[in-house]
């Protein structure tokens, strides 16, 4: 009687192990076997956040550039800044940029700093999202900053 | 003496049930390791999306791309919007007989060669989908007017040449070959002109 009862928990312990054995493998074989296709929506998240950042940080010299050779005569940073306004407005109808950039250049958020004869152009948080929502948008935020003379541009950076 | 027999076959069913156990869990391993497998099929899937994803070359292509269609050429002392005239250029050919560049073209050409094809190093591409303007290939794939190329109705064999225009393929709502692809805001982005898709391919960046 008294060595029936000390299997018990012997039994017990078999049981147990045998409950977890078969839960690990309930969870290997209900496992979605689809993981590819998450990992394909976080690559394209990915990789979209870094091709719009990727863009931001060619176009806007760009776009700087452009606005230099074509601002009219008279105070600089008045027609610079006027000129800016214009060429940015013809890219962003064409653009499919996901970001703030063209609306922080048509709200004048952006400072144009004067450094002996060279400006330089700051645009302070930007922003670029990926197009996916939920759990898997992604946003990117930085900084633009383009040294730039009354003729060309200088240097650019973050 | 019970109590110690009690204990001699608790010791002995416990050696049993471990290696039970053990048996058990090698079996596990075992399973465990063949369904790892799969993930070389994952893999193999990853590097066929690789040759699409080159953002820093896409980035480039676009922001260069997006210059020129937004500049202006003259044609007959007017400035005309360069994207304005790609859509003559692409409607022109898909109307004409495709033995010549209308003339309007070669202010197109003019203006990339001088000012965004880097001394011959970018090439402008506009791709006109096969069966998407005319309702087949027509037999010619390729013409080339100096800087611009043109690539007329290719056959959907061909789209491995050319990422970008199969990655507006799959999307089966423009193209209509592949339905499988989902349709996003950047698929329709990229298509660009009517019915054209154009980028600039190429060093890029001067």
């Amino acid at each position: 009687m008294l060595a029936r009862k000390g299997h018990i928990p012997t039994l017990l312990l078999f049981a147990e192990a045998l409950i977890l054995i078969l839960t690990a493998w309930y969870t290997f074989f209900t496992l979605d076997d689809n993981l590819g296709s998450y990992a394909n929506s976080f690559r394209i998240a990915t990789s979209s956040v870094e091709e719009d950042y990727q863009y931001v940080l060619h176009i806007a010299p760009l776009i700087v550039g452009r606005a230099i050779e074509l601002r009219g005569e008279g105070d600089f940073e008045a027609s610079f800044n006027a000129s800016l306004l214009k060429v940015a407005g013809e890219v962003d109808d064409i653009s499919s940029l996901r970001g703030d950039f063209f609306g922080k250049i048509r709200n004048k958020e952006y400072i144009i700093k004067r450094d002996g004869s060279d400006y330089v152009f700051v645009m302070q948080k930007v922003s670029v999202y990926s197009g996916t929502s939920g759990v898997n948008a992604m946003t990117r935020t930085f900084g633009i900053s383009i040294r730039f003379n009354e003729k060309t541009i200088i240097a650019e950076g973050l | 003496m019970i109590y110690r027999r009690g204990q001699l076959d608790q010791i002995i069913t416990s050696v049993i049930v471990l290696f039970a156990v053990f048996w058990l869990m090698v079996l596990f391993v075992n399973i465990s390791a063949n369904i790892g497998k799969v993930e070389k099929v994952i893999s193999g899937n990853n590097l066929d999306a690789e040759k699409f994803s080159s953002p820093i070359k896409r980035a480039e292509s676009r922001a260069l791309l997006d210059m020129f269609l937004s500049d202006d050429i003259e044609i007959a002392g007017e400035k005309v919007n360069v994207r304005e005239v790609l859509s003559a250029l692409v409607a022109a050919d898909s109307a004409s007989d495709k033995t010549q560049a209308p003339n309007f073209a070669k202010g197109i050409e003019k203006l990339f060669a001088e000012d965004y094809s880097c001394n011959g190093r970018n090439v402008l591409i506009v791709a006109i989908p096969d069966g998407f303007t005319s309702g087949g290939y027509l037999g010619k794939e390729e013409e080339t007017y100096e800087k611009v190329t043109v690539y007329i109705n290719y056959p959907v064999e061909r789209a491995e040449e050319f990422p970008r225009v199969r990655l507006v393929y799959d999307a089966g709502s423009v193209g209509g070959v592949y339905s499988t692809y989902e349709s996003s805001e950047r698929d329709f982005a990229e298509y660009r002109i009517d019915n054209a898709i154009v980028w600039v391919r190429g060093d890029l960046r001067c």
